[in-house]
């Protein structure tokens, strides 16, 4: 059950690609900036679909989130060497697969901490490197991979702009729509646009 | 654990780029044509950019405000590539080459990307120069520090330059380094020559057009070229001068005769050199220092590539004020040993 308070107590439900569920709390949800554009004020009936990435990914993205609550307020990423013993085992953990999909998690829910301290991971694993040397780690991506990726890229701009243009139209009838309150109005309004925008993003 | 970069959204792309210093995203770029698509597109801010041109290194360095220059790509003439297998490399617009690359590590903190090729010819220093530009976001003009040797190698159009070092151990003819700046450098406002230095000068040289001017080894060019000089600041070192040429330069800025635009003249003559002061100011209507009419101490910035800014006491017994008949303008002169100091008070 999930609710649109911004209490640190409320727990949100999370819905993988597997279709699986589990909690996240509203503190530690709150550091994806996609989620506070999309919920945070409106609430969500149901659990929220991120339904791109497998569970395991997005426990994993969460799991960093939940350790960070309470830590005081991100001003950038740390140098690699100062991060603490909690942070190293969290990325010497993870294999590749798993680094790779955390990464794409993580900027997808845009939280900035996360994604920055990743890049700047792999920025690390990339210096001192020739250009024989940085090929092997950056793996060139052959002619199909890129096609598919821009096939991806594609795909979710066209359901960005069908979003953005439903938005539009939907503002249009609730102009006339005087019988409803309005508070609730938007509010329905809103969840089904996020539903739909989400869908977009699972075809 | 090797990382798809290239399928990662443009936005984490720009973020690992925003991570790694300039002369990785340089060897990234060399990487694959696509690779070097997203450096450019990612387009990163760099500060000021100097570019070394010598016979045998061309050289990028990167200078952060006052801190010491950082090298971040170094191109070396070696001929002796045998046992290392070079790899093919494509810089610029369309130029291929071969050479072999390699990361060094002057400090714990600092990498630099140095390429061997067995040619380093004008076509490389072009690619080389083309290459840089498009992959960062100029956000200073540049400079360029050339060996004096290397002034009538073909070079790049190199864009945007205000600051030129020439030097080295050869002496430096007048004509050439006019034929080197001819053509382009509109923005050019510091020259500083540190080579010794010969020729006559004469009223259509290009130097005369440059605002600030720093030459180390004048020889006799330096008080023939102060005589001509009509920018704001020239420093020399080891300038050979008499008193009454002096004496004569201060008369000219009084009687507005030159000098319009004059900020500072400063220099130093030979070690054993020592200025009469009295000489210098011969005839001339002076002041003492009064400190309602001006400031004590001045905060030189000579507005060059190795000096950093330092305090001046402008008061004393060597110290003398002129004023410049036309305008009111007040300037000071400060004469001791073999040091002498025109500063124009703002």
């Amino acid at each position: 059950m999930t609710s649109p308070a911004s209490s640190s107590e409320v727990k949100y439900l999370i819905e993988s690609s597997e279709g699986n569920t589990f909690d996240v709390s509203g503190a530690a949800l709150r550091q994806s900036n996609t989620f506070n554009a999309m919920f945070l004020n409106i609430g969500a009936d149901g659990p929220i679909p991120f339904t791109d990435y497998n569970e395991a990914t997005l426990k994993k993205v969460f799991e960093y989130c939940e350790h960070s609550v309470n830590e005081e307020n991100y001003s950038g990423p740390k140098h690699q060497d100062d991060l603490s013993k909690w942070d190293l085992n969290f990325f010497n953990e993870m294999d590749q697969k798993m680094f790779i999909d955390v990464i794409n998690a993580s900027n997808f829910l845009d939280i900035e901490r996360l994604t920055s301290y990743c890049c700047e991971r792999i920025a690390r694993m990339l210096r001192g490197k020739n250009t024989q040397e940085m090929i092997k780690v950056i793996t060139l991506p052959t002619a199909e991979e890129l096609e598919a990726k821009q096939k991806v890229e594609e795909k979710k701009a066209a359901a960005a702009k069908k979003v953005a243009e439903k938005a539009a139209e939907t503002a249009e009838k609730t102009e006339t729509l005087e019988e409803l309150p309005v508070q609730q109005l938007v509010q329905t309004t809103r969840n089904k646009l996020t539903r739909k925008y989400l869908s977009f993003s699972n075809e | 654990m090797p990382i798809p970069v290239l399928l990662f959204p443009y936005i984490v792309q720009k973020e690992i780029f925003k991570s790694m210093e300039y002369c990785e995203l340089f060897i990234m770029s060399l990487c694959s044509k696509r690779m070097k698509y997203c450096v450019i597109r990612a387009k990163r801010k760099v500060p000021e950019l100097w570019y070394g041109v010598n016979p045998d290194l061309k050289f990028i360095v990167l200078k952060k405000g006052e801190s010491p220059v950082d090298v971040m790509i170094a191109l070396d003439d070696k001929t002796d590539l045998i046992g290392i297998k070079p790899v093919e490399l494509k810089m610029g617009e369309d130029f291929k080459t071969r050479g072999i690359v390699t990361t060094m590590q002057p400090t714990l903190e600092q990498y630099f990307c140095f390429i061997q090729l067995s040619k380093l010819d004008a076509k490389v220093t072009k690619a080389l120069y083309e290459h840089v530009k498009s992959l960062f976001w100029y956000t200073v003009p540049c400079g360029l520090q050339v060996d004096v040797n290397s002034l009538t190698e073909e070079l790049p159009k190199y864009e945007n330059v205000s600051k030129i070092l020439v030097e080295g151990k050869s002496v430096l003819e007048l004509n050439d380094l006019n034929t080197f700046l001819s053509p382009y450098y509109p923005n050019l406002s510091t020259l500083m020559v540190n080579c010794p230095i010969n020729g006559e000068v004469n009223d259509a040289l290009k130097i005369l057009e440059v605002s600030n001017i720093h030459l180390s080894k004048p020889g006799l060019v330096g008080a023939s070229l102060l005589s001509k000089f009509t920018g704001r600041n020239i420093v020399f070192s080891h300038l050979v001068i008499t008193e009454k040429e002096l004496n004569l330069f201060i008369k000219k800025w009084m009687n507005s005769e030159g000098y319009q635009n004059l900020e500072m003249i400063f220099f130093n003559a030979p070690p054993d050199f020592d200025f009469d002061i009295n000489l210098i100011i011969d005839q001339l209507e002076t002041e003492e220092f009064d400190p309602t009419k001006r400031p004590q101490w001045y905060q030189i910035d000579f507005k060059l590539f190795y000096f950093s800014s330092s305090p001046a006491d402008f008061s004393g017994d060597d110290c003398f004020d002129v004023i410049r008949e036309s305008d009111g303008k007040r300037a000071s002169i400060l004469c001791f040993s073999n040091v002498f100091f025109f500063l124009v008070w703002n």
